[in-house]
């Protein structure tokens, strides 16, 4: 299982990656960690032509937690981010998240824009964006832009990206004070993709939710936010009634793609129990003192 | 000193440790050339046409060879893997249709990824590149994939001369099962799927094969369990005597299940075609595609039984899915059959066995062959009727073993080697009372409801099985001892894990006085030994012990009579220690090894062993589990295993075999399933979509050694590397049942996969709901 | 299409050696066929079953979904590097040895290097984790039981529990 030959160009800046990117147009891959590109190569369902590494533009491996609010550069790992205790301790749910997320060897490799731009419709790092208000930074010969995580992804590992557009990095809210996060998924076994996952944030005031967020990874072409359930939870205490129905309007919201893990009807049913789980916790979380 | 039964370390472990070890991928030869196979994308289809010239144009590229180019050869294999007697057919009413299996396809391919060319290119990556341009024109048809519409009336064929699908098949009666059926007072029976799963080691599979030079024969490495018998395969191919051909096995990544494939036929042909060594080396998506492939059967079972919970009867009738090809015969539904009642008395018996062909992948028999499925079924009939009478199962499993009085018991049916099946050792009440005392059964089901949360409900499952061990029809072993002194074994049943340079030593050392870190062993290599059998169905410590055994017995014997002429001595006075022969209570006189080995005749001896029959292994696990009941998530939380395989030769080893086959289980219980569908297309086709168990899905597992040693070999022991297998679907889909127990579900089919238990419950709850609203 | 090559220069098991590679070949491609360090075993090619994990820059790679132009400039630990000829074992392959960790061996060196890097990262984990770290390798033989109490030993070796 080898790659189809192809052209292997290391930029060291961004310029030059992008001037790269504009010379050899759809044959051009970029390559980040290569943890989901390689293996689809290496099944030839994937060849192109040429491959840009941007693992030499230094820029784009610094990340910063300033203000509530979390940059990552897209050529951060997993890994670096997961044993970043200041991070960690700070949210949750980005700690659950990146537990599940493969196993260490992928994530001492895998990147962060890496996943963004892969747009796997189980990653669970779309899911955490969605859920954390994230806005996905991209620049191309057209200048930068700034993109919001919900509605980067456009279908089945397909986003808004064009061919010469690279991710920069992703800007995240952290929770704050009175905010509660979870992330709780099913995989088939420890370190695959979910079969579904549920990133929630909730924000409690008393105990009145004040705001939500439900993200959902595995449910759809693409990592959704349930945007109902999150209204249906707002103003309410999380009573049973309440969080069944925000549980069934998350299941509502979404759109599986069966496949051999589950069904349609199975992922409906995850999607319904784990925002349950997901939701109950970040509630619990936001009412413990801090 | 004593060896056997010992913990003695691996003598293996240092090369492995330090990445010494010599795989097929790292064996390197000169002028080597790199081989891939075309395969068929389809089903089922017509070959057109096959356009190799753009593939033969591009870089690197040596040859293209098809059906077309295999001249002076065989073009198929036609002989199956066992031979059976005339006395056993006859009595089991075995039908057997013709079997042919295409070396490359010639005019239709029957199976997706069946071989259609064979490309030989200077490296790899010219291969790869190249494959992708030899272009073969099919025309697609329907295929087979479900056994039965195969068998309905009227279904297109497989194999033209293979009528009504239906390659094989046996009838097995003990007793009067129909009146025992008709007069039992009461009666549990299902349907049971096992699906289809592969033997899956981490090395995938390779072969090389290497020109006769002056001195050497046309050589074959292969990464196969079974040296001597691919080398008969290969001679019949290649239309030439098996002397002059050289079959040996390297170190092996584990193996699970043997077999003969195209593959390794083919770079012997490539090899000696164009005078250069060939090597053709698996992928894994080829290696989940095609090789291994086991299991699958749909079962209908049917127990009967008394109000007292004594077991009457049982009726079995086994739809085996054999894929495109049934290489090995009768040898999975047979031995299900011949492991169906487990280790209860079930006087009355009827088995039908059919072996179907579908348009897959070729089944062969892996790690359980049968057992699993056997057990999985058995333990499934004896929990529904235990919750039918309101008996505790493990009370009812105790009410109908086998007593160890009536041992050996004659089971009134034929094994596959033609010998009356007797359970020949073995004490079943001892080793279930054992293991319920272990896993502390009855405190756990008081504590059980306490014990469960709001989601996860906790339950219990126990299994027993046979396990019918150390098949022949042979195994060789020669012992000698060199110019140097050193003691060297050489046996034909070569290791793929078993710790073959271990515990073989151990039964010679211990019988030569020498320790068994100073014994040279070499193995699986037909240059070496003419005669050999091979690793396969838990017979090497059986076969390959009993011969080593055997062949160390009489070197000793014939060191002794030489050194008693040396030291004029009586052998009976003599003793040996360390590799030295001296009399008794004398030991400053001496002569050593290495002193008789110069002496002149060659200090040798060959035994080769035929066992009479099988012997029979047994096992009884429990497992405990927690069932996370809104998604269907299963987990492991306790596993104790009480086995008794005779004479235990290493206890580290032979627990090692233990953990192995339990974790191979639970992979078949909950995770693993090949996936075709209904065009015949695999879905499973990568470690991603096909799962193996790893770390956090097999929990801490307690074994627990119960020895009876058989009277069948002069070792006493019974085979272990496959019986753990056995227990685990059943035990856990008993312990799933039961943590479910208020809604009263069936599990029928293997895997237990969380959607396909979310199905069970939700129905289950859906009923009780219904026969609420009735009331 | 033409092969496009590309000198390298990484350090390898403690040595720095210069290799010309094509650029699809792997990191995993790259210590076998062209070191000749076959102990780096290939299972999957995918990034699924562990068998080729190295260690680069001191952390766990999969060396199959590597390139070896992606190990440019870094350092690798391979198997070999554990335990020079002659030497005594590295105590953890001791570890395995000691409780019976292997039997075909395959999968083995990478069992290894994810046990060294857990035992690195976290000398004080609790041993709960071991069997969620090593779901990261596959292993067909040994059923695990003794994989995780060979590292078991070992975390508890270094905590003195
Ligand atoms: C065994 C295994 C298990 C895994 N399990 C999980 C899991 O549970 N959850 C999960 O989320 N992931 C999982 N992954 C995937 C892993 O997380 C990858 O790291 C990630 O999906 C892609 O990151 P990468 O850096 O490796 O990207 P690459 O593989 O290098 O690239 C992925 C795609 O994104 C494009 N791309 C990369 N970077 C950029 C950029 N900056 N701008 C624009 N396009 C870019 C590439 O061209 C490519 O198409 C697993 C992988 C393996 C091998
Ligand atoms: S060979 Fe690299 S992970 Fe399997
Ligand atoms: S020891 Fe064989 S795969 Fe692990």
């Amino acid at each position: 299982m080898i790659p189809a030959p192809f052209s292997y160009f290391a930029p060291d800046t961004l310029e030059e990656a992008l001037s790269l990117l504009g010379e050899y147009g759809e044959s051009a891959k970029i390559l980040a960690g290569g943890q989901s590109l390689l293996p689809l190569m290496a099944f030839r369902l994937v060849r192109p032509e040429v491959l840009v590494d941007l693992g030499g533009i230094e820029a784009l491996s610094r990340y910063e937690l300033a203000g509530g609010r979390l940059t990552i550069g897209s050529m951060v790992t997993h890994r670096t981010i997961e044993l970043d205790h200041r991070i960690t301790s700070r949210c949750d749910m980005l700690r659950e998240a990146l537990d599940v997320l493969g196993h260490v060897a992928i994530r001492n490799v895998g990147t962060v824009g890496g996943s963004l731009a892969h747009a796997d419709p189980a990653g669970e790092w779309l899911a955490v964006a969605l859920a954390l208000d994230g806005r996905i930074m991209v620049t191309g010969p057209r200048g930068n832009r700034d993109v919001a995580a919900d509605g980067f992804a456009t279908g089945w590992m397909t986003s808004c990206l064009s061919p010469d557009e690279i991710v920069t990095g992703v800007r995240l809210d952290m929770p704050g004070p009175g905010t509660g996060s979870a992330f709780e998924e099913v995989a088939r076994r420890h370190g695959d993709f979910a079969v579904v996952g549920v990133a929630a944030r909730v924000s409690v005031e008393g105990e009145a939710v004040t705001g939500a967020r439900i993200a959902l990874a595995g449910a759809a072409s693409t990592p959704i936010r349930a945007h109902r359930a999150e209204a249906l939870l707002t103003g309410t205490t999380l009573s049973g009634p309440d969080l069944d129905a925000a549980c069934e309007a998350a299941a509502s919201e979404t759109d599986p793609v069966a496949d051999l893990h589950g069904s349609v009807e199975y992922k409906r049913r995850l999607a319904r129990v784990l925002t349950r789980r997901a939701v109950s916790r970040a509630y619990r979380r936001a009412s413990a003192p801090a | 000193m004593k060896q056997v039964g010992e913990a003695l370390p691996r003598r293996e472990d240092g090369r492995l440790l330090r990445g010494r070890a010599r795989y097929m991928a790292d064996l390197a030869f000169d002028d080597s050339l790199d081989a891939i196979v075309v395969r068929s994308p389809f089903a089922r289809a017509r070959i057109l046409s096959i356009d190799a010239s753009a593939a033969l144009a591009a870089d690197g590229v040596v040859a293209v060879l098809t059906a077309d180019d295999l001249v002076g050869v065989e073009p198929a294999l036609t002989r199956q893997f066992y031979s059976l007697t005339p006395a056993f057919i006859e009595r089991h009413q075995v039908f057997l249709g013709p079997y042919r299996e295409p070396v490359l396809a010639r005019d239709r391919v029957s199976r997706m990824g069946e071989p259609v060319a064979f490309l030989i290119a200077t490296d790899r990556r010219a291969a790869e590149d190249a494959a992708e341009l030899v272009e073969v024109d099919y025309e697609p048809l329907d295929p087979i994939v479900d056994p039965l519409r195969a068998i309905a009336p009227g279904s297109d064929l497989v194999v033209s001369d293979v009528p009504g699908n239906i390659q094989a098949s046996f009838h097995i009666i003990v007793g009067d099962p129909t009146s025992a059926v008709e007069a039992a007072e009461r009666k549990v029976s299902g349907r049971f799927r096992i699906g289809r799963s592969v033997g899956s080691p981490i090395e995938t599979r390779g072969a090389v094969g290497i020109p006769a030079t002056g001195s050497e024969p046309l050589t074959v490495w292969s990464s196969t369990q079974i040296p001597h018998i691919l080398r008969a395969y290969l001679a019949e191919f290649l239309r030439c005597p098996e002397e002059d051909l050289r079959v040996a096995a390297p170190d092996m990544g584990g193996s699970f299940g043997g077999g003969i494939y195209a593959e390794e036929l083919l770079v012997a042909f490539a090899a000696r075609l164009l005078g250069q060594p060939v090597r053709w080396l698996e992928d894994r998506r080829e290696n989940l595609a095609n090789a291994r492939h086991s299991r699958d059967q749909i079962i209908d079972a049917l127990l009967a039984y008394d109000t007292s919970g004594s077991f009457r009867a049982l009726e079995m009738h086994i739809v085996q899915d054999c894929g495109s090809a049934n290489l090995f015969g009768l040898t999975l539904p047979f031995n299900i059959a011949s492991h169906a009642r487990g280790q209860f008395a079930i006087d009355h018996f009827d088995v039908t066995g059919l072996c179907v062909l579908t348009n897959k992948t070729r089944n062969t028999p892996v790690r359980g062959a049968g057992r699993p499925e056997a057990t999985f079924v058995l333990d499934r009939l004896v929990d529904m009727a235990a919750t039918d009478l309101g008996i505790d199962p493990a009370d009812l499993r105790h009410r109908n073993l086998i007593p160890a009085r009536e041992m050996p018991r004659d089971m009134g049916m034929l094994y596959r080697d033609g010998a009356p099946m007797v359970y020949d050792s073995g004490d079943f009440p001892d080793q279930l009372r054992t293991a319920l005392e272990a896993f502390d059964y009855w405190g756990k089901r008081r504590r059980q409801d306490e014990a469960a949360g709001s989601n996860l409900a906790l339950g219990i499952g126990v299994s027993s099985h046979v396990e019918a061990t150390g098949l022949g029809p042979h195994e060789t072993a020669r012992v000698e001892i060199d110019d140097s002194g050193t003691v060297v074994l050489t046996c034909g049943s070569n290791p793929h894990g078993q710790s073959h340079a271990t515990t073989l030593a151990q039964v010679a050392g211990e019988t030569l006085g020498i320790r068994y870190d100073r014994i040279e062993t070499r193995f699986g290599d037909t240059g070496l030994l003419e005669r050999g059998g091979g690793t396969f169905g838990s017979r090497s410590a059986v076969t390959a012990g009993a011969v080593v055994h055997g062949a160390s017995v009489e070197l000793r014997r014939r060191i002794l009579d030489l050194a008693s002429e040396m030291l004029e001595c009586d052998p009976a006075d003599l003793i040996i220690r360390d590799g030295y022969v001296s009399p008794r209570g004398v030991p400053g006189i001496s002569v050593s090894f290495a002193e008789l080995a110069t002496g002149g005749a060659p200090l040798r001896a060959e035994d080769e062993f035929v066992p009479p029959t099988v012997t029979l292994g047994s096992g009884t696990h429990i497992a405990s589990v927690a069932v996370d009941r809104e998604t269907g998530v299963v987990n492991l939380t306790g596993y104790v295993v009480v086995d008794d395989c005779g004479t235990v030769l290493n206890p580290m080893v032979v627990d090692g075999q233990q953990h192995g086959g339990v974790a191979h289980g639970i992979g078949n219980a909950l995770l693993e399933e090949a996936v075709y569908d209904e065009g015949g297309q695999l879905l499973s086709g990568t470690f991603i979509d096909y799962l193996l168990p790893t770390a956090a899905d097999v929990p801490d597992i307690e074994i627990i050694h119960r020895p009876h040693p058989t009277p069948l070999n002069t070792l006493g022991v019974k085979g272990a590397g496959e019986g753990s297998t056995a227990s685990a679907p059943g035990a856990i889909a008993n312990a799933v049942v039961d943590a479910l127990r208020p809604l009263r579900i069936e599990i029928n089919e293997l895997p237990i996969t969380p959607q396909r238990l979310v199905e069970l419950i939700r129905a289950a709850e859906a009923e009780q709901v219904e026969g609420l609203a009735g009331n | 299409m033409t092969r496009d090559l590309h000198s390298i220069v990484l350090n390898v098991n403690g040595d720095e050696v210069t290799v010309r590679v094509e650029a699809r070949q792997t990191l995993a491609g790259m210590l076998r066929d062209q070191l000749g360090l076959t102990g780096t075993n290939l299972g999957c090619e995918h990034g699924v079953c562990g068998a080729c994990t190295v260690l680069l820059g001191g952390r766990t790679a999969r060396s199959c979904t590597l390139l070896a132009v992606q190990a440019n400039g870094r350092s690798v630990t391979t198997v070999e590097g554990l335990a020079a000829d002659g030497d005594p074992l590295h105590p953890v392959q001791q570890a395995f040895a000691d409780h019976h960790a292997l039997q075909c061996g395959f999968c083995t060196p990478g069992f290894l290097l994810t046990t060294i890097e857990y035992l690195d990262e976290e000398p004080e984990a609790d041993p709960d984790s071991i069997r969620e770290r090593l779901s990261a390798n596959l292993c067909r033989c040994t059923g695990y039981h003794n994989i995780v109490a060979a590292v078991k030993d070992l975390l508890e070796r270094r905590t003195g529990r």
